[in-house]
């Protein structure tokens, strides 16, 4: 299986340009050449050397979860917009949901589809 | 033989709810929106719908395509650098944006977000328990 890293930098490789891409092959080449060493199981930033994480303080949504709790009934099928707890807007079309949103100008908003009963029910597990 | 692992931090979710819910920030190039996700072992990457990446004035198709499957079939998703962040840790991840606008939902899965925590989960109770796997 292969490295986050490796998975990462393939995926993005169609977004280079030709000249982009040969750039890149040749300062492989360039590394590989100058000796550069092997990555260890320590540093393979799957297997050792982690994607650094920073530590923000904790943002709380109870309010949001307090008025998701206290209004799921009313919205399902419905995307909802809030804001410091209160509801901004709410549409059944995410098309002119993310429209309306959009246009809103409100920042940093919260967003969250209200699955229906039957939507709820579900199995994960894909890839 | 005992396994012990201490957390910094307990998020309670309603084990009442049908999946493990957690608050995830997303931000891209100053843009910032907040969204419900599930914490999903099972998927392989981390999946939100298509207008969470609208919102965030991402355009989807730029980035690269990927099929995924899925028990209901294929569905096509497009990768993306965003920040992540959920519950106080805060990192940059490749994460995919839905192509059709009918999926809803978000997910965390194992590249991107699993793979750089370590967790701990009391299903029963609600608790989900979170450190970076950067911390001891």
């Amino acid at each position: 299986m292969h490295s986050t890293t490796y998975e990462e930098i393939v995926t993005r490789i169609p977004l280079l340009t030709s000249d982009e891409q040969l750039s890149v092959i040749e300062v492989i080449r360039q590394q590989q050449s100058s000796g550069a060493p092997e990555p260890s199981e320590s540093t393979r930033p799957e297997n050792g050397a982690r994607p650094a994480i920073r530590h923000v303080p904790v943002r709380s949504f109870d309010a949001e979860r307090a008025w998701l709790e206290a209004n799921r009934r009313q919205y399902q099928g419905q995307w909802v917009a809030l804001k410091d707890g209160q509801l901004i807007l709410s549409d059944a079309d995410g098309q002119k949901f993310s429209e309306r949103l959009a246009q809103s100008g409100v920042e940093s908003p919260f967003i969250s589809y209200i699955e229906t009963e039957a939507e709820e029910k579900y199995i994960g597990g894909w890839q | 033989m005992n396994h012990q692992l201490s957390f910094q931090l307990l998020h309670q979710y309603n084990p009442g709810k049908p999946g493990i819910g957690v608050p995830v920030i997303l931000q891209s190039g100053g843009a910032e929106l907040a969204v419900d996700a599930y914490v999903d072992c099972g998927a392989a990457h981390c999946f939100f719908s298509r207008l969470v990446g609208e919102q965030l004035g991402l355009q989807i198709e730029a980035g690269p395509p990927e099929i995924f499957s899925t028990a209901g079939g294929p569905v096509k998703g497009h990768g993306h650098f965003v920040t992540l962040e959920v519950l106080g840790f805060c990192f940059e991840a490749m994460v995919f944006f839905a192509a059709d606008h009918g999926f809803k939902r978000n997910l965390l899965g194992r590249i991107g977000w699993l793979d750089r925590m370590r967790i701990g989960l009391i299903d029963y109770e609600g608790k989900l328990f979170l450190n970076a796997y950067q911390d001891e």
